[in-house]
């Protein structure tokens, strides 16, 4: 078998045991990398150099007899919103263009503790605010299984990397489902953790009450794996929770047995509005698991009908502030102030520094949050999530999962939806109910949709990461659907 | 409270100057159209029976998360290599007025 | 001047400078007299993907501060983000406390009493950040650029909000003071640092409209930025010229209030519960452990100097409004027992040779022992009150004892009767026209005094001094008659 397929954990054991070079194993990527990423553009940044230190280090310790880490050789691949110290950070944005960031992201220690090899950031919808990774200033990236089509967003650079084979795993970050909807367009697993399970700290905040850093893998148990390595209490992140870490890998196969589960098929999620193609998929991976077992059945979640606007009022609210500090003076671009006051300085900086669909949502965030507003607006938003969430618990005493497609289309032709930016925030529709209400959801490819992949969504209760790979995993080896190097 | 679903270019222009951000005429006006329709279909939270809910400001329900009163000086030059524009130590700003 | 109807609110920041590291991020405190921008980390630098963790030590801070203010404590409160632009805030919004959208100030209410018959209610108390120190080349409205120093940004301010309920600068002063007092009677604050206590004032005259005074960094300078405001504002109103409401800038180098022609929009915080930290939570068990640790505080030391020691009520007030005064009075009366005369020296000739010398109570290097022993030689009438005053000095200026400085320098009283008279009988000589002033009129006498004093430098005991003075003027008079 060609290394480039192996999963992580039989890259890292490979390369534990001396039977296979952490260098040559990224030799073989970066060959990779070259050969598709001038047709993809997945990657801002690639830190080669820093890449093979890490990977000679590794072989080193190896030679030695020393203890290599979990993800030992692993070649990573992390989203441009996650500090890496040293390395540049842009968020796909012209604003923080020649930001190295001081420390490094809590996920990116871990990763590194565990001897993970860092290939580079990759590229974004600018500040993680799309979700067709169109709206980047380094140029969009290409969906491998069809260069005409967008990878989905906003973590479009590190779906792209995982399914072209230029990284084994990556990380992205899923505020309204900008893990997710890459995974599903481009045929790969990504997880949503729990609100609170893996550290925000060095994650460029867009929308902070939402978002959390999510795994991305081209099988469920690498998912875990990197789930495993990343997830767990960080006191520099005050909404992390005070949780024991787990092995999610090894929970795959344990009880309780598929035949215990009860899995209900959100109603909301198959109606119109979503492509037949996909629908069909989705039923059939259902089909799938009821075969295994499980227990099937429909619900109905009336409330989802305001998620999307609750989540965008809240989202854009919240990033409306986060984005102040893009000021040009402590980091990042600055617009030449001759002659300008800071407050003009500022808006020129912004002016040039922020794209299009950035200043939109900085400018609807503003109103949403401005004197008069805010209570028909972000109060009111946040009043429907706990609407929502109150829902989701009550399906949660019928069900032990919810299931429905991840998105409601296969990936899109670029440009097609560039112009009118409600029919881009209607692609979320199905991804941002789990960020409003903070629980666990992955997206796991079960088929194509006229050559294009299609994902479905498996959520849990909070903290239930452990039911939702289990589902997946399940669904996995059905062997209905097997991992594909594109392009 | 009363929403709105139409904005105005005087509102684009007042909601630019809070949020420091220029506009060209033609964002003004592009966005005039589009932030009234994004803001119609925001409208949508009118159907939904909410008033007497709570609002969720963190779905995760946990409080009284302190640090300890412990220093830890971070080097400092590190930090100093990003700012664009210094004067020895001191990080250059624009005239306030 | 104009002093009807004027109506006076502070904002008062003061710095949590018992705290070893800032409000939500763990950078030393100790930046005074670093280079600029030392005390900094990605945090409190705002850089991207950082995240704010709260200080304990800082919420402890703010429940004692509320105690000793008789504040209503919240038993739930969020951080708040304030959302404004300024050079001086790296994440150009400030993480604070509001009262609304959805939160509530660490406490409400309360009051400090002045000790002069006022009382100023608060309106609240909120943690914050101490936004970052902005350096003006030239004057703030000629300056070409700002240079920003981010050392103090981020160190934990409790901001104390007053109601309008101040009528005068000296009040507003005094107000200060009085809080200074009482926060450093809870070891949470340090007046004597540069810049840990600054403060905004608003200010209307006879029902006028409100102007706003920033960047007030002293108690001293309160009262003068509020007379030239209110000079200001009343030779305006004097000229018919309608005072404009407006925020201006307190430029303590020219001592004078600038506008900052500040574009006229409204104030839009934005605020909204900051959604990276938890809300706090205060317990009353919380409450009362704070409150069994409160130390004893400004009003309740003022009680026990008038009923224990029996000092004046007055005296007793000027005294708990400096802590390190009422420390060091203290301290004497370990070594001198007569506690009014006591604090008669320390409020009256001791402060003022201190503010002569521009010297605060904790730079006095004079040990008690030896204020007590200065104390004694005046009972003994080794010295005169003109002497003390000398002996005074010169302790202070060298932190010497008084017994030494009386012997080398030769001060002691002249109470002998000869060697006064024999200084009388050429007063007299030399003073002809004085004398026949004197016989006349009782007033002149006085001179006669001050040339005993002049001659004797001082030393002469006065009353002796006087005595001898008028028996001579009636033998003048017997003579004259005869
Ligand atoms: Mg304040
Ligand atoms: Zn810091």
């Amino acid at each position: 078998m060609n290394p480039l397929l192996y999963p992580a954990e039989k890259v890292a054991s490979a390369v534990r045991n001396g039977e296979l070079s952490a260098l040559d194993y990224l030799e073989a990527v970066l060959e990779r990398l070259k050969h598709v990423e001038p047709k993809l553009n997945a990657f801002i940044t690639v830190t080669e150099e820093l890449a093979r230190r890490k990977a000679e280090n590794i072989d080193r310790r190896v030679e030695k007899g020393l203890k290599v880490g979990k993800l030992a050789g692993v070649v990573v691949a992390v989203k441009d919103n996650i500090c890496v110290k040293g390395v540049e950070t842009t968020c796909g944005s012209r604003i923080l263009k020649g930001y190295r960031p001081s420390y490094n992201a809590t996920v990116v220690e871990r990763l590194m503790a565990e001897d993970a090899v860092i290939i580079g950031k990759t590229n974004m919808d600018e500040f993680a605010m799309g979700s067709s990774t169109e709206f980047s200033a380094y140029g969009p990236t290409r969906n491998p299984w069809d260069l005409e089509r967008v990878p989905g967003g906003s973590s479009g650079g590190s779906g792209a990397a995982v399914a072209s084979g230029e990284a084994t795993l990556a990380l992205g970050s899923d505020t309204g489902g900008s893990v997710r909807c890459p995974a599903a367009f481009c045929g790969v697993v990504g997880l949503k953790p729990t609100y609170g399970l893996v550290s925000r700290y060095g994650l460029v905040a867009y929308a902070n009450s939402l978002e959390q850093i999510g795994p991305m893998a081209r099988n469920v148990g690498d998912c875990a794996l990197l789930l495993s390595v990343i997830a767990g209490y960080d006191p520099r992140d005050s909404t992390s929770l005070k949780v024991q870490p787990m092995d999610y890998q090894t929970k795959l196969t344990d009880p309780p047995e598929l035949e215990k589960l009860r899995i209900g098929v959100i109603k909301e999620f198959m109606g119109e509005g979503v492509q037949e193609g996909v629908r069909e998929r989705v039923w059939n991976a259902v089909q799938s698991l009821e075969n295994l077992g499980a227990r099937v059945g429909e619900v109905s979640l009336k409330s989802l009908d305001y998620a999307l606007a609750a989540y965008y009022i809240i989202a854009m609210s919240e990033a409306s502030s986060n984005l102040a500090r893009y000021d040009g003076l402590r980091y990042g671009f600055r617009s030449s102030d001759q002659g300008l006051d800071w407050n003009r300085a500022y808006a020129k900086t912004r002016r040039m520094g922020f794209g299009e669909e950035v200043k939109r949502r900085i400018i609807l965030g503003t109103f949403a949050l401005s004197a008069g507003y805010y209570e028909a607006y972000y109060l009111k938003a946040l009043k429907v999530r706990t609407l929502i969430r109150m829902e989701f618990e009550k399906a949660f005493k019928k069900f032990d999962v919810l299931v429905g497609p991840s998105m409601p289309m296969t990936a899109f032709k670029i440009g097609e939806k560039i112009e009118d930016p409600l029919e881009l925030y209607m692609c979320d529709i199905n991804t941002v109910p789990a960020n409003l209400v903070g629980i666990p959801a992955i997206s796991v490819p079960c088929g194509l949709s006229d050559g294009l992949p299609v994902g479905l969504q498996v959520m849990a209760p909070p903290l239930r990461e452990d039911l939702v790979f289990k589902v997946a995993y399940a669904y996995e080896r059905t062997g209905k659907w097997m991992f594909q190097l594109k392009p | 409270m009363p929403r709105k679903s139409r904005i105005t270019l005087k509102e684009i222009e007042h909601l630019a100057w809070l949020a420091r951000v220029q506009l060209t005429k033609r964002e003004k006006r592009l966005f005039k159209e589009q932030l009234s329709s994004i803001l119609e279909y925001f409208d949508k939270l009118d159907e939904a029976n909410v008033e007497e809910l709570p609002p969720t400001f963190h779905v995760v329900e946990h409080y009284n998360v302190f640090r300890e009163d412990e220093p830890r000086p971070f080097p400092s030059d590190i930090v100093l290599k990003n700012p664009p524009k210094m004067k020895g130590r001191f990080i250059k700003a624009p005239r306030i007025v | 001047m104009v002093g009807d109807g004027v109506k006076i609110g502070l904002e008062v920041h003061c710095q949590l400078t018992s705290l070893k590291t800032k409000l939500f991020c763990s950078c030393p405190t100790d930046y005074r007299g670093k280079p600029p921008n030392t005390n900094i980390c990605p945090v409190c630098m705002g850089e991207p993907g950082t995240l704010p963790v709260l200080n304990k030590e800082a919420v402890r801070a703010a429940v004692m501060v509320a105690l000793a203010l008789h504040s209503k404590i919240s038993r739930f409160t969020y951080f708040t983000r304030k959302n404004y632009f300024y050079p001086d805030m790296a994440k150009n919004f400030q993480i604070s406390q509001y009262d609304g959208v959805g939160g509530a100030p660490i406490a409400k209410g309360g009051y400090v009493d002045l000790g002069n018959g006022k009382v100023v209610r608060i309106r609240r108390l909120q943690l914050e950040e101490d936004p970052a120190r902005l350096v003006y080349e030239g004057t703030i409205d000629t300056a070409t650029a700002t240079l920003v120093d981010y050392n103090r940004h981020g160190v934990a301010l409790i901001e104390i909000v007053t109601e309008p309920d101040i009528t005068s600068p000296e009040d507003a002063r005094r107000f200060l003071q009085k809080l200074r007092s009482i926060l450093e009677h809870l070891g949470v604050f340090d007046g004597e640092l540069e810049g840990s206590m600054r403060c905004d004032a608003n200010i209307s005259l006879e029902g006028g409209v409100r102007v706003e005074i920033k960047n007030i960094s002293s108690y001293k300078d309160v009262e003068r930025a509020l007379r030239f405001e209110i000079t200001r504002q009343s030779s305006l109103i004097s000229r018919g010229i309608r005072v404009v409401r407006e925020t201006r800038f307190w430029d303590e180098r020219r001592r004078v209030t600038v506008s900052l022609r500040v574009k006229e929009t409204e104030e839009d915080y934005r605020y909204f519960p900051e959604p990276d930290l938890p809300p706090v939570v205060i317990t009353d068990e919380f409450i009362d452990e704070v409150k069994r640790s409160l130390p004893i505080l400004p009003d309740e030391r003022k009680r026990i100097f008038v009923e224990k020691y029996g000092v004046s009520e007055q005296n007793a007030e000027v005294l708990v409004n400096d802590k390190a005064l009422a420390d060091f009075f203290e301290d004497c009366l370990k070594h001198y027992g007569k506690a009014q005369e006591l604090s008669n020296l320390l409020v009256g000739d001791f402060l003022a040779q201190l503010h002569s010398l521009n010297l605060s109570v904790r730079e006095v290097k004079v040990k008690p022992e030896y204020i007590a022993k200065l104390l004694r030689l005046l009972d003994k009438k080794v010295l005169t009150g003109h002497l003390a005053k000398a002996v005074l000095r010169e302790m202070l200026e060298t932190g010497r004892d008084p017994e030494a400085i009386v012997e080398e320098k030769g001060l002691r009283r002249i109470g002998s009767r000869e060697e006064l008279e024999k200084i009388v009988d050429r007063v007299f000589r030399e003073n002809r026209k004085a004398v026949e002033d004197a016989l006349v009129n009782e007033k002149a006498v006085h001179f006669l005094v001050g040339q005993v004093m002049r001659i004797t430098r001082g030393k002469a005991d006065p009353n002796l001094t006087r005595q001898i003075i008028k028996n001579k003027l009636e033998k003048v008079r017997a003579s004259r008659k005869a």
